[in-house]
């Protein structure tokens, strides 16, 4: 059995107006985004299960970064390590 | 100090005897057959009765009786049945030094906390040494090699055993002919008059250093009980040997291999538990005709891994075929070492020992689970733009 590694975990995320990220709940606490450090788009295989993710890396107020994305087909947030 | 030495008087015709009890009642007469330009190597009780002694030609000894039953001299086999004794003693000391055939010292200092007293000692290594070997022992006790030497030729069926202070007073009546010096030396001593142990250690020690030098100076000192020769720790055998007969002669090599892969199994946790590494492995082949066939493998890297060690084996032998039915394999791991550190390579290095630890593991797990929770990593599409399409888990298989 083949299972793939570092699947996209949900993610709470609240954006601002222009879809950016200004809060996210990460290890069950609400942090602020204090930098987004990267933006960045993924559009692939749309001839068979669209894949169309937005990719923020955000530096939070504690420091720590994370890569989160907004799936523009499902409208959800996941975070995942890359 | 406290020193054990055992002897075994006349261990050839010992070991003979054993083999041929038809032959106890003979004047057996070891080294060779009558016509023979050989000499007398040992002989019975009953042959040194009829004038028959040491280093005599064995055509003297025929003519001195004619009666005697002459055998040709089998040293492997006396080494062999002496080594057996030896490894008897070193289960009471690991202080065992085999001084020429069938005569042993052993350290005992400090053994009383193990074995009791030293008369206990010496009844549990007689009896053990006739028990496992049938060969019938003296033992002599005391705090010095010389002495304790002296004792065990002097001690008939029971062990004689000498207290610290006693060993002037045990040799004073003894003949010199007991001192390790050179014939020349015992013939000058006895042409002044001198005969005892006892009358040699009176004599000023200038006078015997001039006279005789280092072997009057031993004299004196041996003379007085005076020994500080250490004993000295034989070295342990160099090869771990195993052999496995068939009851039909095999003539196929898979099932040589399996046969040799069992020795290995055998041989490989002993040199792990000592600790040592093997430079060389040995293979006797010995076939249903009586033909027999060795091999030897220098290792290049020593090893003290089994699977290493018969893929070599698996590799040396692949362009081989047996000849005839094989009846028996014997595999010996040579020239054994320390095991030391090793440069581990920088791709592979150390991976094939992990891989057999989690091989193991694996093994286990499927045992006691039905199944392993063991996964590798594997990479999917490394360059995807897609993270999770990188890499993936998969169920091990280390076992295939």
């Amino acid at each position: 059995m083949v299972t793939p590694l570092n699947a996209p975990r949900g993610i709470r995320v609240v954006a601002d107006g222009h879809g950016s990220p200004t809060f996210v709940w990460f290890k069950r606490r609400q942090r602020r985004v204090a930098r987004i450090r990267n933006i960045w788009r993924i559009d692939d295989e749309w001839w068979r299960q669209e894949i169309s993710r937005h990719y923020f890396e955000l530096e939070l107020s504690d420091g720590t970064v994370i890569t989160v994305f907004q799936d523009l087909t499902s409208r959800t947030w996941c975070w995942q390590r890359c | 100090m406290t020193i054990l030495c055992l002897i075994i008087p006349h261990l050839p015709v010992q070991w003979e005897l054993k083999r041929h009890p038809e032959l106890a009642q003979a004047a057996l007469v070891i080294g060779g057959f009558p016509h023979e330009r050989k000499t007398v190597f040992d002989c019975s009780e009953k042959a040194t009765a009829s004038g028959i002694c040491l280093g005599m030609t064995l055509r003297q000894a025929s003519h001195r009786c004619p009666d005697t039953i002459s055998l040709p001299v089998d040293e492997v086999g006396y080494n062999r049945a002496f080594d057996e004794v030896l490894d008897i003693l070193n289960q009471f000391s690991p202080f065992v030094e085999a001084d020429g055939l069938g005569r042993a010292f052993l350290d005992i200092s400090g053994t009383e906390h193990l074995f009791g007293p030293a008369e206990n000692l010496a009844g549990q290594i007689s009896n053990e040494v006739i028990h496992k070997t049938g060969l019938q022992s003296q033992i002599g006790i005391a705090s010095n090699k010389f002495v304790a030497s002296i004792a065990a030729s002097l001690a008939s069926t029971r062990s004689l055993i000498l207290t610290s202070g006693q060993e002037r007073s045990f040799l004073q009546s003894l003949p010199i002919e007991l001192l390790p010096i050179a014939p020349e030396a015992t013939t000058w001593l006895k042409r002044l008059g001198l005969r005892t142990m006892g009358q040699v250690a009176d004599l000023p020690i200038n006078a015997l250093d001039s006279q005789l030098g280092q072997d009057g100076l031993m004299a004196h000192r041996l003379a007085k009980g005076i020994d500080k020769r250490m004993v000295k720790p034989r070295p342990r055998p160099d090869v771990l040997e195993q052999s496995l007969s068939f009851d039909h002669p095999l003539v196929d090599m898979d099932a040589l291999l399996a046969a040799i892969g069992s020795l290995l199994g055998k041989l490989v946790p002993t040199l792990r538990s000592r600790y040592q590494v093997c430079h060389e492995i040995r293979l006797r082949f010995c076939f249903d005709n009586g033909r027999a066939w060795q091999d030897t493998v220098a290792l290049k890297t020593p090893l003290d891994s089994e699977q290493e060690m018969l893929s070599i084996l698996k590799r040396h032998l692949e362009t081989t075929s047996l000849p005839e039915g094989l009846a028996e394999v014997q595999l010996a791991l040579a020239r054994l070492g320390r095991e030391f550190g090793r440069q581990s390579s920088l791709s592979t290095g150390t991976r094939s020992r992990q891989h057999e630890a989690l091989q193991r593991l694996e093994r286990d797990m499927e045992h006691k689970f039905g199944q392993s929770p063991l996964k590798r990593v594997v990479e999917l599409d490394p360059d995807s733009r897609i993270p999770e399409r990188r890499l993936a888990l998969m169920d091990a298989h280390l076992n295939g």
